[in-house]
């Protein structure tokens, strides 16, 4: 399914141009990365044919850019208005002071009692 | 027989027609024992004069991401092969108590993400009308067992046009009801903003019942509309006479093919003929809701998505693993399938920090935009009329470029954006295969939506024979 025939260079987008900004280009790394986040173990094959997909699926999200929006007020269609706070990258608390309060840990985790024997 | 063997003999008919098309692969499970017992009660309820349903003996099919008590789900995924769930889908669950007996499983594309039935970990669905053809995704199992004749009705479950498209490639009518309008509780969760529970039937009659039959409240999906669920089926032939009309002609400068312009256009003109007042309408570019959709359904998916983790639920590796972290992370790797990974990757990439604002906020606004649009374009008229798909089905093995395959719900998305109704009904054939038109209504006028189907499905004329 994935062709491994149609790598592309890193750093290169699919159809340039098209993307949100043109800074914002997955490569190997990102797609690792993004992988570590979401608890997925890829296959090392797999990484070159993600990159290509997913640079493939931004051109089509590029579509968001060209959208034309009278009232660009971000909100969900069916619910209340969500509440936005900005979009700004910080520094991660860390694991050892995110279990710090646990009664018991190991390594990135904490333990719990068990109930059910 | 007496009309109370009715029941044991439709059953019967159904699991045989089933199993002699089961080169199609529409069923992941056939469930002929719990069928067979299921119909004998209501034979004997019958017998005592007991009151039953209104679906009495009618032979279901449920998509394979709709839970049901005592059967496997998969959600067409090797992460949950096994998996069996201790309670049954409210809406399952509803038409049941209706009288419909459910004779088995449907295959479909891994958690609902695909448009061809292509993507399913357990092999391809097949088009009854001609075999090298895919059904359409992801309810493909649903709409292949209704057009080779199986079931008269199965459920399907729509995020951005799984009923409606695989309705269309296999001429079929096919039901997204308004979000809300059918309770979630027991569906397998893909995007949960999107997804909605609803019929593939053989007739637009049959959507009506089905319908009926599940909507409204429920106390297990806070989600779940209290809007009263009227009977569908009493208003089916009251006639289009008065009610406005919208044709979506932008969309058909679009590249759709020959048979499915003929198809809207002919459609708008049998409409006016039938008394409505059909005019041209203009909405947004059809580009901006298919970003909007590749944002939102994958962030959802890649939170629905985290309790298979071989822990909570799913397969869990049976490679060693030195860490919690390994063992998730194995077990997810090992369990989802090529399209699954690639969403959960696009999804946590546009939720991750730097990028949120630029992707998922900038495509809810976009949502928000393209909502206003529809229901201001709903205040004037009453229904909208356009494509359901660019054309045809396409052959096997054809969409093996992931966006390629994302452009077949590009007329599709914007109803499922909107949170608004929106049915398939099939009018003629292209190149020896189905093909129709789309129906958009208010949210919450399925009844209107309904009617107007019906008057389509009457003056079209067309020969609902897949074999």
């Amino acid at each position: 399914m994935i062709d491994e025939g149609t790598v592309i260079d890193e750093g290169t987008v699919i159809d340039e141009g098209t993307v949100i900004d043109e800074g914002t280009v997955i490569d190997e790394g990102t797609v690792r990365r993004v992988a570590t986040l979401a608890r997925l173990e890829l296959s090392p094959g797999s990484v070159p044919g993600l990159v290509t997909d997913l640079n493939a699926f931004l051109g089509l999200i590029a579509g968001l850019e060209r959208a034309t929006l009278e009232s660009a007020t971000a909100s969900t269609a069916h619910g209340p208005t969500a509440a936005w706070r900005a979009d700004e990258l910080k520094a991660p608390i860390g694991a050892a002071r995110a279990v710090a309060g646990a009664p018991g840990g190991q390594g990135d985790v904490f333990l719990v009692p068990k109930v059910v024997t | 027989m007496t009309g109370n063997d009715l029941p044991t003999a439709r059953i019967a008919r159904a699991i045989a027609v089933a199993e002699r098309h089961a080169d199609l692969n529409a069923f992941l499970s056939l469930d002929a024992a719990g069928a067979t017992a299921a119909a004998q009660a209501l034979t004997r309820r019958l017998e005592r004069g007991d009151r039953v349903g209104p679906l009495v003996g009618v032979p279901i099919a449920v998509k394979d991401n709709l839970v049901v008590e005592g059967m496997k789900t998969t959600a067409g995924s090797r992460i949950l092969s096994d998996f069996q769930s201790k309670f049954t889908a409210t809406a399952v669950r509803r038409l049941i108590a209706a009288g419909a007996v459910v004779v088995g499983k449907t295959n479909l594309d891994e958690f609902g993400m695909g448009s061809s039935t292509e993507r399913s970990a357990f092999g391809p669905t097949l088009n009854p009308w001609n075999p090298r053809y895919v059904p359409g995704g992801s309810s493909g199992g649903s709409a292949a067992a209704v057009a080779a004749g199986i079931v008269p009705i199965a459920l399907g479950s729509d995020t951005g046009g799984s009923i409606r498209q695989p309705a269309a490639y296999c001429g079929v009518v096919g039901l997204k009801p308004t979000w809300g309008r059918v309770s979630r509780y027991g569906l397998i969760a893909y995007a949960s903003s999107l997804d909605t529970v609803g019929p593939i039937a053989r007739t637009v009659r049959d959507a009506a019942r089905a319908l009926a039959a599940m909507a409204g409240d429920d106390p297990h999906d806070t989600t779940a509309s209290r809007e009263p669920a009227p009977d569908f089926t009493t208003t089916l032939d009251d006639g289009v006479a008065g009610l406005r009309v919208g044709v979506l002609d932008g969309w058909l400068d679009d590249d759709v093919t020959p048979g499915v312009r003929s198809a809207v256009r002919g459609t708008a003109n049998q409409l006016a003929s039938a008394g409505a007042d059909v005019r041209s309408v203009s909405l947004p570019d059809v580009s901006a809701a298919l970003a909007a959709y590749y944002v939102i359904a994958p962030a959802e998916a890649s939170s629905n998505l985290a309790r298979y983790d071989g822990v909570r639920f799913g397969h869990r590796t049976s490679v060693p693993v030195t860490s919690l972290a390994e063992l998730y992370s194995r077990s997810r790797g090992e369990g989802f399938g090529p399209e699954v990974i690639r969403r959960i990757l696009l999804g946590t990439f546009a939720l991750s920090a730097g990028y949120y604002d630029a992707y998922y906020g900038r495509a809810q606004a976009v949502r928000a935009e393209l909502t206003r649009a529809f229901l201001a374009a709903l205040m004037d008229v009453d229904v909208l009329l356009g494509p359901t798909t660019p054309g045809p089905a396409p052959l096997l093995g054809e969409l093996q470029d992931p966006v390629t395959m994302a452009l077949l719900d590009k007329f599709t998305i914007s109803a499922s954006l909107a949170g608004i109704p929106a049915i398939h009904v099939p009018t003629g054939l292209e190149r020896g295969l189905p093909v129709g038109v789309q129906l958009m209504g208010r949210p919450f006028a399925e009844a209107t939506l309904l009617k107007v189907a019906r008057t389509v499905e009457i003056h079209s004329g067309f020969e609902r024979s897949a074999s």
